[in-house]
């Protein structure tokens, strides 16, 4: 693919931090990555990474107060989006940008149908005012967002398209209301759609299956995709390029094939040395923790864990830096200089 | 749905049953001598056997239970000892009172605790949420009879502009009892403004703890569907606030506050005795209590029986209501 191509979202220097009474937990530090138009892009990393905390700040769904936004910008098609007052976000929630959420058991109002939440999202996304629109016209809308939520259930491959309308979430299993859940966001057809580990918490099958679907109706729309993973295998089969976090920042950004043809960052090797084999056995994987946000290392915060530290990455925090090759790696490993005062 | 519908009505019959066992026991092992209090206590030892005798107290006890049921299926609940009439009759006049009191004071109680329950969940910790519960609390501590006294002494008294006591003298014909209702039927525009006049004070009076409790667990269920996925998700959807709060958070959050209402009603139906007395309402409560202080067991019976059934008859309109809101119980069950 093309290497300089047109941005369509892109996130700098975000900071994010939570205010408790524990203290203050410096939970993203500086995370800064970008989506082109048609792009693909994996987020990966361990559970409690922040990937949740950084794709949901692109939606302005993180609750200030607890959260506090300290440096960095978010713009989608050149506007800053920090800065939106909760009626702009929303004519682009579900439009612009949307997402689909983790956890299918969770993410659909139980007492409300299958329909209902297909049909208010085609009539009510954007608008403001619910009340004052007269009975004809809500008629008309309805019409067609029921013929809309037809069209996309059928475009999913779903079986008996106007059956599952009226359906009640319980009545479905965990794998069509993920594709329910799919379906919600897809269903203004969004320039951006976020996935968050959706289908983690099915079947591996189900789950597989559920992706497949999900990569060709993207490809289909022309639609760009966050997708968001702690399973490097699924990053691969997915996206275009991968971005590794660990504890709130980005240590390592590539396209894919590079990425998996070499990795540079040793928790990145970890990761993938902690996918399963084709023999069976599971992966080393990493011994240890995500460290405290409430008390960050002063220096790498990959430090306690990495097998190939050096005394001085306790002290500095490695920055992410362009190498010779074009990759994205931060780790101290790959900065000459330093390497160099201490050779 | 129709299943899971005569499925609940089911369950009450043995709760019935065994709710009229227990009255019934109850009341004949209760202590004190009603045929005593009766016949007055020039009465000889004949008469008070005669009486014994008359009234089936010497029959053993499940065979009394036995006429007693056979009776009251056939409108016969015994006589009463205050009223020296059949206690169905003398219930049949009450009812109606208490139930439209009752009914108006729930309709009151869920108008006023739901809205003031959600703008106080939305305005959480704001000046409205803060004077929202300090009222709501007050309402569950204040005494049910001071309340009503002091609603008399202003509205009444003072300003003259409700009446004190009883359901008003223009009544219209009697169809259901519900002196609202049957006035609306008959077209009886004068006994219906006398009839509204008259149930304001007394069914606010009762409506108070209950508005308040009702509020309270609005607010809290409200709060409550704010961690909730579902709420975040149809936010990222970007639906309108206003509707994710009306209609995706209420729904849910009224559905856990319905269960809640149906036991209010036994609430209600405990309380209004008292301000039945204070408003010379005359309700079945207030017979009741009257049959309790002359060991009247007939009324006694015939009353608790009534409000039992209407209890347990309230909790299944209830449950089939939750039923339809959240369709989690259907499965459940
Ligand atoms: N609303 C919140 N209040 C306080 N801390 C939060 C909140 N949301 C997320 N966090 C913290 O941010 C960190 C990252 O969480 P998250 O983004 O969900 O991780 P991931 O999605 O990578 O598993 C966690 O330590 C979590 O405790
Ligand atoms: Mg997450």
């Amino acid at each position: 693919m093309s290497v300089k191509s047109e941005a369509l979202l892109e996130i700098k220097g975000l900071k994010v931090n939570f205010k408790s009474f524990e203290g203050t937990a410096q939970v993203i530090n500086g995370v800064s990555l970008k989506v082109n138009k048609g792009e693909v892009i994996s987020l990966v990393g361990e559970s409690g990474c922040g990937k949740s905390v950084t794709v949901r700040s692109i939606l302005g769904l993180v609750p200030t107060p607890p959260a506090q936004f300290t440096n960095g910008d978010i713009t989608f098609e050149g506007q800053s989006l920090l800065g939106l007052s909760e009626k702009e976000w929303q004519k682009i929630r579900g439009k612009g940008i949307s997402m689909i959420f983790q956890d299918p058991m969770t993410a659909l109002n139980p007492v409300f149908t299958i329909g209902q939440h297909l049909i208010d999202v085609y009539m009510w996304q954007g608008k403001r005012n619910t009340l004052f629109t007269s009975m004809k016209e809500k008629r008309e809308l309805r019409k067609k967002g029921r013929a809309r939520a037809i069209e996309i259930l059928e475009k999913m491959r779903i079986p008996d398209p106007e059956g599952i309308l009226e359906r009640y979430p319980i009545e479905l299993s965990g794998g069509m209301r993920q594709r329910i859940i799919i379906a919600l966001a897809l269903i203004h057809t969004p320039k951006l759609l976020i996935a968050d580990e959706p289908g983690t918490a099915l079947d591996v099958s189900v789950q597989d299956q559920i992706l497949i679907e999900l990569k060709r109706l993207v490809e289909m729309e022309g639609i760009s995709m966050i997708f968001i993973t702690h399973n490097l295998g699924v990053a691969r089969m997915i996206s275009d390029r991968v971005y590794v976090m660990y504890a709130g920042e980005v240590v390592e950004e590539a396209t894919t094939q590079s990425l998996f043809s070499q990795s540079y960052h040793p928790y990145t090797q970890g990761l993938l040395s902690s996918i399963p084999k084709l023999n069976g056995q599971m992966g080393d994987g990493i011994d240890g923790r995500i460290p405290d946000f409430l008390n960050p290392p002063q220096g790498c915060r990959f430090y306690d864990r990495c097998s190939e530290r050096m005394d001085h990455c306790s002290l500095t925090p490695p920055k992410l830096q362009t190498l010779s090759d074009g990759r994205k790696v931060s780790c101290h490993l790959f900065a000459e200089e330093v390497v160099g005062i201490h050779g | 749905m129709k299943e899971f519908i005569i499925k609940r009505t089911l369950h009450i019959i043995p709760v019935l049953l065994g709710l009229s066992i227990l009255i019934f026991a109850l009341s004949r092992i209760m202590p004190g001598d009603s045929i005593r209090l009766k016949l007055g206590p020039e009465a000889t030892q004949q008469q008070i056997e005669a009486m014994e005798e008359e009234m089936g107290l010497n029959d053993p006890l499940p065979v009394q239970y036995w006429n007693y049921m056979k009776g009251a299926f056939q409108g016969d609940m015994g006589m009463s000892l205050q009223s020296n009439r059949n206690v169905a009759i003398d219930i049949f006049e009450t009812f109606p009172a208490t139930f439209e009191l009752i009914i108006i004071a729930m309709a009151i109680s869920i108008a006023i605790g739901v809205p003031l329950g959600v703008i106080s969940a939305v305005r959480k910790d704001k000046w409205e949420d803060h004077s929202t519960r300090i009222v709501a609390l007050s309402g569950i501590a204040l005494p049910k009879f001071w309340v009503a006294i002091m609603l008399q002494i202003v509205f009444a008294y003072w300003f003259s502009l409700l009446p004190v006591v009883g359901r008003g003298e223009i009544a219209p014909t009697t169809i259901t009892g519900l002196r609202l209702l049957d006035s609306l039927i008959t077209l009886n525009f004068d006994a219906f403004i006398t009839s509204v006049k008259h149930i304001i004070l007394p069914s606010i009076a009762l409506s108070i703890a209950t508005t308040a409790q009702i509020m309270r667990l609005t607010r809290s269920n409200m709060l409550n569907q704010l961690n909730k996925d579902y709420i975040l998700a149809a936010r990222s959807y970007g639906l309108p606030k206003g509707m994710i709060v009306y209609k995706y958070m209420l729904k849910n959050a009224f559905a856990s506050t319905l269960t809640i209402i149906g036991l209010s009603f036994g609430a209600l139906l405990g309380n209004a005795f008292l301000v039945e007395a204070v408003f010379g309402w005359p309700g079945m409560a207030q017979y009741g209590v009257q049959g309790v202080i002359y060991k009247d067991y007939n009324a006694i019976v015939g009353v608790t029986l009534v409000i039992g059934v209407a209890f347990a008859v309230a909790n299944l309109i209830v449950d089939v209501l939750y039923g339809i809101l959240d369709p989690r119980i259907k499965y459940d069950s």
